[in-house]
Formats: structure tokens, C-alpha cells, sequence
């Protein structure tokens, strides 16, 4: 079991919450805070519910990241509805383009598969659109969730998720949360798939930041201070670069503290040449 | 290899009714059009991820404002008395790990200027500007000179240009194998077609996505037959086990393979790397052992030991006038510019 989350998702309405939790079997995290939240039984998927508007996004954004000790790797996953003067109700779309109405910034979300999926630009306002006056998507949090997540994570690692529920002949004021749950149970297969085919880009970023294997153990046996953790660091990056296949931990024995560590790992590094060829 | 997939584009409003971009919106029709306002927004944003965008770059078609043409840092040069730079497009097709790009932008994304025109008359300007100077200009420093050359065209349009700029030099800095505008025209003088180049082996494993050293020795030789200058650039060069065979060897092949009368200049330079963009670019790829032997940090720059840096610049001086003239061989002391965003 592993408790650090690597796919947190955010929603506004319980009812596109109910469809994600059925779907991952999440269950309350036991958490008493301002937002609900929710994980499953792995400890790895985390979903909190925002409620309308930007504030409530970015601050259940803010809020799932503290709660879930997501990773710096963990993909951030908004779903909802939104509206759209196409008229094509029930499509499902990835978000490249968001424009927020109010400030006038504009993000784009870079997806990093290709998918038969629709894309869309997404226009963020502050009050519900109902004029539909571009071929844009409508929705009031996906700026603000975005704009958040980036931070948490990287960008290309962030998506956002519209099904379309309003529109010219849809009218907004006839959603209802058993319309709104169907709207998102038929597109959750798909936004799943989508989240499993991110899997490899999560691993490279994982890979990448997560801790040198070693790690744990070198500092569990001696004392590092903060700096020298640093040192330590960057010193099992360059061991495993070089030395992939051999366990640091065995060529430190002997080391009467962090400081003669640090001094062995850095002789032998510095010290090795590179075979070019080599695996 | 050397085939841009690109699945979105992103175009200035300004340059929507621009014919390049208009030619590159109907090439790539499927790809995904996204209207933007200045590119800076998009590719200067600090969270992104250069190595995941790198996967999948997508391409950004942008008006270029200002510094069409700017210096280049002291220390580089092929004998001119005033050496310049220009680039036509942000970032490149392969992903060379010692590539300084790499630590120099936040985003992978390909960026094209497409009003060409504009550096053609800053180009001008600045041969004007200096009538009693032997000018150099070098494309390909923030880009390859020729990889996307299918997409942009832009050797294409600039040869004939440059033609007329007989009192300059313009040196295209490739790696790529797509010689076809080169192959479709009479060679200009004052044009050198330069390769970069470092032994097979070495090149295997920090030159993704680039073409073989065999390749590129090919694409050469068919310029060199044409009467095309050829220019070589072993820059920066890589230090490791039995680098002095592997060097040797590569020298050996490329110097049998080439015409001496075909080169036009030599260059060579250190792995070097502000101390900033060395950091960025570990952070970026902790597991390249590149990074991971010694490279200690003097003077805001991060480098091979002197004594190797003087060993490997020594040595490949010595093989060189083994098969050409000291005339036309020149060592690069220059360091790359300091990180920063593309900005105008």
C-alpha cells in the first residue's frame, strides 16, 4: 500500500464524482478539511470534490496536493461538464487551450498522446454561460485548476477532461444530477484510458525525481545534515549513471560517517572514465 | 529517423494570413490549429517539461520582432573579422544530450519565424554596416541548420539570397542528411555546408534521434562531389576511455573520404557549459553519465579538467596537420550564451 498519490482528480459536482469513484472504488480518506476527499484502495488515486468556480478549484486543487502528498510526478485529472454552442451533447473533449474570461489569460494544456479524442478550447468565466458566443467549451473551473496543478506537477501532466451538457438547444437549467451522471459515465472508459496511456510519461517523470535508489538506506545508516543530503543526492545520480547494475551501500562500508561518504563517493566517481559503448 | 510528427501548431494571430504559415497549415491539416497571441507566452512558461515535450514537439509559427542577426560570443569563428548568428527557429529535430538548448529553454516546442524576408534585409544591414570586415554568418545555433528543411524551406529560400552577398560567408551548421535544396542548386561560394561530428561511438550514445556519423560522412561526400564547401566541426569534444582511438579513427575515415580541396574549415572545441545551464540540463537527465564523470566548475563555467581540455585541443591540433593546412583550422574557446528565455 502505498499512500502518496500519483493520479489526483477534481471535480466540481458530487455527481462527476460519484461516476470517478464508482470507477476507481474509492472510498472517504478520512480527512476533516474543506474539501472531501477520496482514494482508493492502493493509495495512488485521489479525487476531490471543488464545488463551483475558480476560487473552489484552485483551493480544492491546493488542498487534494497537501492531503494526498501527491507526487511531484502525479498526473492532475479535472473532469466535467461544460457547455458549447455546437450543440453535440454527450461529446467528450480534451482541453488544449483555455482562455479565463475575467483576467484574460490564456494556458494550454499540451497533451501528450495522440488520441482519437476531440479537442477543444475552453473558455473559464465566473457566471454561467448561456449565449455561447464562440465554438469554445464553457466551464467555471478549468483555468483556475490549471493554473494550480502546473505548479504541483508539470504541465504536460495535467489534463483537463469536458463533456459537453449545455448548449443552444440544451438548456442549462435542465441539468440534472442523474443527466450529469450519465453524461460522465459514458465518457469514463475513454478519460480512462487516457489516464492509463499517461502511465509511461508519469514513470520517465518518476524516474527521474524520485529518490536514487540507495538513498534510504545510506542515510538511515549514517547521519547527513541538509547539505550533505543534497550532496548525497546528485553523488547516487552520478553512481547510478555510471554503475547501474552495482549497489553503492557495499563499496561504503567501513565509512566511520556521512562526511567520509561523501568523500568516497566523489573519489571513485571523479576518478572513473567513461567507456563510450558501454550499455 | 530525421521526420517531424507534429500533431499541433500553434500560430501568431499576426502571421495567420502569412503564406508560410498558411502552406504549413494546409501541409498539416490534421494537426491540430491553435491561434495564439506572442509565442513568448506559450514557449517561455516556466512549468514545463523540456524532456517529456521533447517526445512530441509541437510546432509554434511566430513573426521574429527584432535581433534577426546578433554576434556571436567571443571565441567563435572561421576566420572572419566579424562573425554573426541568425536562427529561423527555436529548438531542433534531434536531442544531442551535451545540446545547450536543452538547458537553455523551458519548452521542447518548435519555434519557426516565418517572415524570412526580415533576415534577409538584417543580413544585408549588417554587410552594409561593415564593408571592410570578412563577415561570417552562422545559421544553425539555435536550431539545425537543415533538419526540418522539409517543413521551413528555409535553406531554400536563403541560398539564392545569400548568393548576392558575396563579400560574406554563411556557414550552415547541420547534422542532418537532408541535403535536397543543396543537391537541387549550382553551389554558392560563399556558403560552407558544416557538420558536427565526433566519433561514432560517442555519437551512438549522446545523439538521439540524429543521423549515423556514417550517414552524415555520406551526405558529405555526395556535397563535396557537387562542389559544395564543406566545413567540420568537432565541437565540443568528448572525453572517455580510449577517446584518442576513437578520435583517430573518426579523423582518419573523414579525411580519406573528403577531398582536402572540398574543406573549407576545421573547428574543434570543449564540452563547456555555464554554470546555471549545466545545472538545469543534470536536473533534466540525472542518469546521463556524461554529467556524471568530473566536471568541476571554474569561473561560472563547468568543463573537462584543464590538462584534458589542453590534451584533447592538442591532439586533435597535431592530427589535423597531418591532413590539412593550420590556415584553416580553428580552435572554439567560446562558451555559450547565458541561459535565458527567447525573448524579443
Amino acid at each position: 500500500m502505498n499512500d502518496r498519490a500519483t493520479s489526483c482528480w477534481v471535480v466540481a459536482l458530487k455527481t462527476e464524482a460519484a461516476v470517478i469513484r464508482e470507477k476507481y472504488k474509492m472510498a472517504s480518506a478520512g480527512q476533516a478539511g474543506p474539501y472531501p476527499v477520496f482514494k482508493d484502495a492502493t493509495g495512488r488515486n485521489w479525487l476531490t470534490i471543488s464545488g463551483i468556480g475558480r476560487v473552489h478549484a484552485a483551493a480544492a486543487t491546493t488542498y487534494l496536493h497537501q492531503v494526498s502528498q501527491a507526487a511531484p510526478w502525479a498526473l492532475w485529472i479535472n473532469v466535467g461538464i461544460a457547455g458549447n454552442k455546437r450543440g453535440d451533447y454527450g461529446s467528450l473533449y480534451l482541453v488544449d487551450k483555455i482562455t479565463e474570461r475575467s483576467t484574460g489569460h490564456v494556458f494550454y494544456p499540451r497533451p501528450m498522446i495522440l488520441s482519437a479524442m476531440g479537442r477543444s478550447s475552453l473558455v473559464t468565466v465566473d457566471t454561467p454561460e448561456v449565449n455561447y458566443r464562440s465554438n469554445d467549451l464553457f466551464d467555471m473551473e478549468g483555468s483556475a485548476f490549471f493554473n494550480i496543478a502546473c505548479r504541483l506537477s508539470c504541465q504536460e501532466l495535467v489534463m483537463l477532461f469536458k463533456i459537453v451538457s449545455d448548449g443552444p438547444n440544451f438548456d442549462i437549467g435542465d441539468l440534472t444530477p442523474e443527466k450529469i451522471f450519465n453524461l460522465v459515465s459514458s465518457a469514463i472508459d475513454d478519460i480512462s484510458d487516457m489516464v492509463v496511456e499517461m502511465t509511461p510519461f508519469k514513470e520517465k517523470e518518476r524516474g527521474r525525481l524520485a529518490l536514487p535508489i540507495g538513498y534510504d538506506s545510506i542515510t538511515e545508516k549514517w547521519n547527513f545534515s541538509q547539505s550533505r543530503q543534497h550532496q548525497l543526492k546528485h553523488l547516487l545520480e552520478r553512481w547510478h549513471a555510471f554503475f547501474p547494475k552495482e549497489i553503492p551501500l557495499s563499496y561504503l562500508e567501513g565509512c566511520p560517517d556521512a562526511k567520509a561518504v561523501i568523500h568516497n563517493l566523489t573519489v571513485k566517481l571523479d576518478a572513473h572514465k567513461i567507456e563510450w559503448g558501454e550499455p | 529517423m530525421g521526420r517531424a510528427v507534429i500533431d499541433t501548431i500553434y500560430f501568431e494571430e499576426e502571421v495567420r494570413n502569412h503564406p508560410r504559415t498558411q502552406s504549413l497549415l494546409d501541409h498539416f491539416a490534421k494537426a491540430r490549429h491553435i491561434p495564439i497571441g506572442r509565442y513568448g507566452e506559450l514557449f517561455n512558461k516556466r512549468s514545463q517539461n523540456f524532456r517529456l515535450q521533447k517526445l512530441k514537439p509541437a510546432l509554434i509559427l511566430a513573426k521574429k520582432h527584432k535581433g534577426h542577426v546578433l554576434p556571436t560570443p567571443k571565441g567563435f569563428g572561421i576566420g572572419g573579422t566579424k562573425n554573426f548568428y541568425f536562427a529561423h527557429m527555436l529548438n531542433c529535430l534531434y536531442d544531442c544530450r551535451y545540446c545547450f538548448l536543452q538547458g537553455m529553454y523551458t519548452s521542447a516546442n518548435y519555434v519557426l519565424f516565418v517572415n524570412y524576408e526580415d533576415f534577409d534585409r538584417a543580413l544585408s544591414k549588417c554587410i552594409q554596416q561593415y564593408p571592410h570586415d570578412s563577415i561570417t554568418f552562422f545559421s544553425g545555433y539555435d536550431c539545425d541548420s537543415l533538419a526540418l528543411e522539409n517543413i521551413t524551406g528555409f535553406a531554400a529560400h536563403m541560398l539564392p539570397v545569400f548568393k548576392n552577398f558575396n563579400s560574406a560567408l554563411l556557414e550552415l551548421r547541420t547534422k542532418s542528411v537532408q541535403t535536397h535544396p543543396l543537391e537541387s542548386i549550382t553551389p554558392i561560394d560563399n556558403c560552407v555546408i558544416a557538420y558536427s561530428l565526433m566519433p561514432q561511438i560517442i555519437s551512438k550514445a549522446l545523439d538521439h534521434k540524429a543521423p549515423s556519423i556514417d550517414r552524415r560522412l555520406g551526405a558529405m561526400v555526395r556535397l563535396a562531389k557537387l562542389g559544395w564547401k564543406i566545413g567540420l566541426r568537432f565541437d565540443p569534444l568528448i572525453y572517455g576511455i580510449n577517446w584518442k582511438t576513437h578520435y583517430k579513427e573518426l579523423f582518419n575515415l573523414i579525411f580519406a573520404a573528403i577531398p582536402i580541396t572540398s574543406i573549407h574549415s576545421v573547428s574543434y572545441g570543449p564540452l563547456r557549459f555555464p554554470k546555471a545551464m549545466f545545472r538545469k540540463i543534470v536536473k533534466l537527465y540525472p542518469e546521463e553519465k556524461l554529467f556524471a564523470g568530473a566536471l568541476p566548475e571554474k569561473d561560472g563555467l563547468v568543463a573537462y579538467r584543464t590538462e584534458i581540455e589542453e590534451e584533447m585541443a592538442d591532439f586533435c591540433q597535431r592530427m589535423f596537420t597531418k591532413f590539412i593546412s593550420d590556415t584553416i583550422v580553428f580552435q572554439c574557446t567560446s562558451e555559450v550564451q547565458a541561459e535565458g528565455q527567447a525573448n524579443e
